[in-house]
């Protein structure tokens, strides 16, 4: 089945929610993580945890499929709260909402504000990004 | 890890200092799945006004979450709190230097907040992250 088309910033409004999209974060996803990142805590390694920055990550990937922002598009802030530590194995589901957009004088801003919760439907982590667009 | 009960205003979080390599950002890429070819495509980056590749700004902050993950364990996956703003890109070569201090310490009950202000900056100390870091955790029974 083929994928929906991404949507373009010009079709973003304020309050508008992209499709939640599901990941599950088996032990290869992780370890690829944690190579990447060359970080070997116990909490990861022997705990079993998922960093929350991989989980941030697949966050970001579930924005980055729904909706493609202009060449250029500045990545500028990051707020995150990390609630709950996510199990490797652990499905998680990714939700993000238009939070902010301004067109003014020729400078324009976005936030989308990111929720992830696990496979108990419990929030383990929320956040906001901010892009500058081009 | 840093003991709760020891933790002082202006104490210095363990920091690290890091080389990004190319080969660092493509794994990146691939664990995060974002291949955006500003990161992956030497060829493609250099027609772009960043002139280079840069490495995924997530890359970079995954670097400051580590510092705080060292310094505060499982109440870091469990009660950790970022706002920060990416400033310069990190490039390929770059020296990372991450750094943290304690700058507030509340306690509520059997509760503290510890307050951070978090940074990142290359070998020409140019802040690539800059913000605040917070942490909630329960204090320990003596």
């Amino acid at each position: 089945m083929s994928e929906p088309p991404k949507l373009k910033y010009f079709q973003l409004t304020v309050g508008f929610e992209f499709p939640p999209q599901s990941y599950t974060l088996d032990s290869a996803i992780v370890d690829l993580y944690l190579e990447a990142t060359r970080y070997a805590s116990e909490l990861y390694r022997v705990e079993k945890l998922v960093p929350p920055m991989a989980v941030t990550a697949y966050a970001m990937l579930a924005l980055s499929q729904s909706v493609t922002l202009p060449s250029g598009t500045i990545h500028v802030s990051q707020e995150l709260d990390f609630i709950k530590p996510v199990k490797t194995g652990d499905t998680i589901t990714c939700c993000s909402k238009v939070s902010r957009k301004v067109d003014r004088g020729g400078l324009r801003l976005m936030n989308i504000d990111i929720s992830v919760t696990n496979r108990s439907s419990e929030l383990v982590l929320t956040g906001k990004v901010g892009f500058i667009l081009p | 890890m840093l003991s709760l009960i020891d933790l002082k205003v202006g104490q210095d979080l363990p920091g690290r200092v890091k080389q990004i390599t190319q080969d660092d950002i493509n794994l990146y890429a691939k664990a995060s799945r974002d291949y955006n070819p500003i990161h992956i495509d030497p060829a493609f980056a250099l027609q772009t006004p960043s002139g280079g590749t840069i490495a995924h700004g997530m890359l970079v902050l995954a670097l400051v979450s580590q510092m705080m993950t060292e310094a505060f364990g499982l109440n870091w996956l469990s009660g950790g709190h970022f706002n920060i703003r990416f400033k310069t890109p990190a490039r390929p070569g770059d020296v990372l230097t991450i750094r943290g201090r304690i700058e507030k310490i509340e306690i509520q009950g059997r509760q503290t907040q510890i307050v951070c202000s978090v940074s990142c900056a290359n070998q020409n100390h140019e802040s690539n992250i800059t913000g605040e870091a917070l942490v909630k955790a329960d204090i320990p029974s003596p």
